[in-house]
């Protein structure tokens, strides 16, 4: 992991990734003044080990002392919510008709909104997940952690399954607290799974997310000729002319997202659907838009 | 089947639709995709109607250029044996067409022979490239006017242009089978017959279908019937001299049969006779002649002995607008005799010359007053039988043996030589007196110049209770044809008490001297066996007639019936004086043949033609033939007189050309006769309808199919572009 965040490009790309969510947060916070993240207090709860980047202002000078290792001193925030952000790191999310990939819209986003949180002084937390949580940076308050956040997403490869039913049972097992859940993912998995796992989540008091990220090509489907669908996530191939299978492929994928939304809006959480075709500012501001007219 | 076979490869292009479906199942995009559920489960629902379409698909693209193949490949419905690697082959094609006289009846519109040389040339242009053709005209017999199959076709189609129609009858046998032996030995080919639809030519239908029938591998035939069937036709059947001699400045009987050959009845039927380019002569009216019915009208006419030539021809013409003109006019030669001299030989004489043996002959050979005898055209001298072996007979035209006793052998040598001579006969009347061995020895059985034996007399010549008659039924030798009709008299009329029965010659050819002809009976007796009563034979090229009976009232009453004796006797005179005209008249398509003088031999004859004018006359060289000078000449296809010019020092001689009366029966084939042809050839009707040369090229290639198949090859086509768009609809 450490030589992959070493690899420049990785960090050119971090970088870049950064900036571009800075940009997109910036400019939408330059016209508001209320975060949408409520809540500010700092309150000790654990130490952990350093990791390059951190501030070094919340070393423990008492433990260095003692043990001669790094720890920082992590505090609990005191407000109304900690964002916990899902990021689907899936095969499946590796799709992209255009330049970007899911999973590449799903990290910019999932950068972009824990910059936003952390800009708030919100906590945020960044889990990545296929079958099980691969990932995680834990919970922090701390802005200047948003560079280890996007270390690791940048780093992060998708290679194996969806399992998003069992994440989300684990996740529900761990948060303490009432949060925020923000599940980014094309939900590629198990309906019945997913909405058990979103069931419990809402259970345990959390209110959730689902920033549903589909590539326009999924949506739409615009193939011609023959084409060989060489599935992702070890499924066989299926050789077939889409146009002709068009109109049976999108009631499929309307199904499919309707049962997700109908799932969602009886939850009582919000679903969201993100075309990766979409500028991601636009979708971003859009939604946090809706969400302080509704709150 | 196909026209084209060649194209029948095409159908491999079956396999670009099946390559390009398969090439095509190979050229795809290959996507990673990850929303992989909802395309298995989409693809699920639709794969089997997609395969199937797929499939449709493909079977209809297959068909299309299966289809475009085999219309390509030009197939027809009937088996075309004219169908060749590359397409239509050439064809050897012989066409027959009918020139017999019939051939010339009209519709009105156009002559049957116009047409069939309009359908001949029609055929000449749907011949496929590179055949070739032959042409022949027939009648009875045929005349291969371009015998071998010509590559020319512009020469074919001007040669039937050029096609005469001849006054022939029609046997279309001859003809068919010479195309057909053509054509097999040229490994097949069509055969083209046009024709009238005339019964006539047809009259061994049978052996004509066996033979189309056994020629159908290789050679296919087709009949093409011209003309509409005409119904009404009068015809002259006949002419004839009656008088039996033709002597000049003499009225002549001519009889002339005209038949109504048509199916109603004709009537006010007009007959004229005239001599050469003179006015007619006479003229008869028939008032009415049934259906199929002859009549027989005498017409006179008067020889003139001023005339540039003795030869002269006899036209009788009938006035009537039938449909076949041809058989309107006859023409008939004749040799007019300016004097005929007859040596009696009586050997009964007696001081009363009535009671002599010839005193009847003399009468009836010159029966005019005494004062007109001398300048009678028949001149008789009579002498004993001593004077005979010292008479030369050479001035005489006939020598009649009355009632003779025997003949010595230097006078049977003067007889032979007489006769060989030609134009002379010798007629023998038995009586009381003859020995009948010695003639069948030495004139019957040693030189066959008797045309019967004489058997032992019987009868009773002195009682006249009990008598035989001529019998009055088969009449048909020339002599006694007169007596047919009722017109002329009875030929029953006179009483035989006593006759020598006549006992045939009952050797065959090669029993026979070559002298020798063939014994004829020309009248027989009315007795229980029907014995011969007048018989002839021709020896040398004369004549010896022989009668049962005697020439006087000895043993019959015959010669006190002069309405019975004088024709008869005339008439055998004429038979043995028109031996030697007998050639002047020959059917039409019969060679001529004229024995004329040695110092002739080598020389060139002119011969104008019937109707002919001075360029058409033609030379023939008088040949050797037999030891005679002989002039022969065979184009007589063409009816009428011909003239014959055998030096400029001479007059010049007639002969005619007479059609066969049989082909002026214009009655056509029944349907059932047609049917029976159709068995083994095409028939087709010229004229009926659609175009010939069409349905020629259809007959040889049979109901061609391309376009049918092209049309559906379109309409696949465009169902192809329908339900290609239908298919590839999204689902």
């Amino acid at each position: 992991m450490a030589e992959h965040l070493l690899d420049t490009e990785t960090i050119n790309r971090a970088e870049a990734l950064g900036l571009h969510a800075r940009f997109i947060v910036e400019g939408y916070m330059a016209g508001e003044h209320k975060s949408p993240f409520h809540g500010f207090s700092i309150e000790f709860t654990q130490h952990r080990e350093y990791v390059p980047g951190d501030d070094i202002r919340h070393l423990d000078w008492k433990v260095l002392g003692r043990t001669d290792r790094y720890y920082l001193k992590q505090y609990e925030q005191e407000t109304n919510y900690v964002a916990h952000i899902l990021l689907d790191g899936s095969e499946s999310m590796q799709y992209g008709s255009g330049k970007l990939s899911k999973f590449d819209y799903g990290r910019q986003m999932a950068a972009c909104l824990a910059y936003l949180i952390l800009h708030q002084r919100d906590a945020v937390s960044v889990g990545i997940f296929d079958q099980r949580l691969q990932v995680h940076v834990p919970r922090t308050g701390n802005l200047g952690q948003i560079h280890a956040i996007m270390n690791t997403l940048a780093a992060f490869k998708p290679t194996q399954p969806t399992g998003i039913g069992p994440v989300l049972h684990q996740l529900a097992g761990q948060v303490k607290r009432r949060g925020i859940i923000i599940i980014i993912s094309d939900l590629f998995d198990d309906e019945d799974e997913i909405i058990r796992g979103i069931q419990h989540l809402r259970f345990g008091g959390s209110e959730v997310i689902v920033m549903h990220v589909m590539d326009p090509f999924e949506l739409e489907f615009p193939f011609d000729g023959l084409v060989e669908f060489d599935g992702l996530e070890a499924i066989p191939r299926v050789m077939t002319r889409p146009r002709e299978i068009r109109n049976s492929y999108l009631k499929e994928m309307n199904g499919f997202r309707d049962r997700i939304r109908l799932a969602c809006e009886r939850q009582k959480c919000h679903y969201l659907l993100v075309n990766t075709a979409q500028p991601l500012h636009e979708v971003l501001s859009g939604y946090l838009a809706f969400r302080l007219r509704t709150q | 089947m196909f026209l084209n076979p060649l194209m029948l490869f095409g159908i491999a292009a079956v396999s670009i639709p099946i390559a390009i479906h398969l090439l095509n199942k190979r050229k795809f995009k290959r996507v990673r995709w990850a929303a992989m559920r909802f395309v298995m489960e989409a693809v699920k629902r639709n794969q089997r109607q997609l395969q199937i379409e797929d499939l449709l698909l493909l079977a209809l693209r297959c068909a299309i250029v299966a289809l475009l193949a085999v219309a390509l490949a030009r197939p027809a419905l009937q088996a075309a044996a004219s169908a060749g690697l590359f397409g239509r082959r050439n064809v050897t094609t012989v066409i027959i067409v009918d020139n017999s006289y019939s051939m010339g009846a009209t519709d009105g519109v156009q002559p049957r022979f116009e047409q069939a040389k309009l359908a001949a040339t029609e055929i000449i242009d749907s011949l496929p490239a590179g055949s070739s053709a032959a042409i022949f005209l027939a009648a009875n017999g045929y005349e291969p006017v371009i015998p071998e199959p010509t590559f020319d076709l512009n020469l074919a189609r001007k040669t039937i242009d050029e096609l005469k129609l001849s006054d022939r009858s029609t046997d279309l046998l001859p003809s068919l089978r010479a195309g057909i032996e053509m054509l097999e030995s040229r490994d097949g080919g069509e055969l083209y017959l046009i024709t009238d639809a005339q019964q006539l030519g047809w009259r061994q239908l049978e052996q004509a279908r066996t033979l189309l029938k056994d020629a159908g591998r290789k050679v296919s035939t087709q009949i093409i019937f011209v003309g509409s069937p005409a119904e009404e036709n009068v015809g002259i059947s006949d002419l004839r001299l009656a008088s039996g001699l033709a002597p000049v400045d003499q009225p002549l009987r001519f009889e002339a049969q005209v038949t109504n050959y048509g199916l109603q009845v004709a009537s006010n039927v007009r007959v004229t006779l005239r001599i050469g380019d003179e006015p007619p002569s006479d003229e008869a009216l028939i008032d009415r002649i049934p259906p199929g019915e002859s009549r027989s009208v005498s017409l006179f006419a008067r020889l003139r002995r001023d005339a540039p030539s003795a030869h002269h021809s006899i036209t009788a013409t009938l006035a009537s607008a039938d449909a076949l003109q041809a058989d309107n006019r006859r023409t008939l030669a004749v040799r007019a005799l300016t004097s005929v001299s007859v040596l009696l030989v009586d050997g009964d004489v007696t001081a009363d010359p009535r009671n002599s043996e010839t005193f009847f002959l003399r009468h009836a050979l010159q029966p005019v007053p005494p004062a007109e005898q001398q300048q009678y055209f028949i001149q008789v001298r009579t002498i004993q039988p001593v004077e005979l072996e010292s008479t030369r007979l050479d001035p005489y035209d006939a020598v009649i043996l009355a009632n003779v006793a025997d003949v010595t052998d230097r006078t049977i040598e003067n007889f032979a030589a007489y006769l060989r001579r030609g134009g002379r006969g010798i007629i023998l009347f038995p009586g009381p007196q003859t020995l009948a061995w010695s003639f069948n020895d030495r004139m019957f059985k040693a030189n066959a110049m008797l045309p019967a034996e004489l058997g032992e007399p019987v009868g009773d010549a002195t009682q006249d209770q009990t008598f035989v008659t001529f019998a009055t039924d088969a009449l048909t030798h020339p002599i006694a044809r007169l007596w047919t009709d009722p017109a002329s008299g009875s030929i029953a009329s006179a009483h035989f008490y006593r006759y020598f029965p006549l006992i045939p010659d009952q050797r065959n050819r090669a029993q026979l001297p070559n002298d020798a002809g063939a014994a004829a009976i020309v009248l027989r007796f009315n007795d229980a066996q029907k014995t011969p009563a007048v018989m002839e034979r021709d020896w040398g090229f004369g004549k010896v007639v022989l009668f049962a009976s005697t020439a006087d009232t000895g043993w019959n009453d015959l010669p006190v019936r002069p309405g019975l004796f004088v024709p008869l006797l005339h008439r055998t005179l004429g038979s043995i004086i028109q031996r030697q005209d007998e050639h002047l008249n020959v059917a039409v398509g019969q060679p001529f043949a004229q024995r004329v003088d040695v110092d002739l031999l080598r020389r060139e004859a002119r011969i104008r033609p019937a109707g002919g004018g001075e360029h058409d006359v033609v030379s023939r060289t008088i040949e050797l033939i037999d030891g005679q000078a002989i002039l022969r000449f065979e184009n007589t296809g063409t009816a009428g007189a011909y003239e014959v010019t055998l030096s400029d020092d001479r007059p010049p001689m007639l002969f005619a050309a007479q059609r066969d009366p049989v082909e002026s029966n214009l009655q056509p084939l029944t349907e059932d006769q047609i049917r029976q042809l159709a068995e083994s050839a095409r028939i087709v009707r010229w004229g009926d309808g659609q175009e010939f040369g069409q349905r020629l090229t259809t007959a040889r290639t049979g109901f061609e199919l391309w376009m049918p198949l092209a049309l559906v090859v379109l309409l696949l086509a465009a169902a192809e572009t329908f339900v290609a768009q239908w298919f590839s609809r999204s689902r």
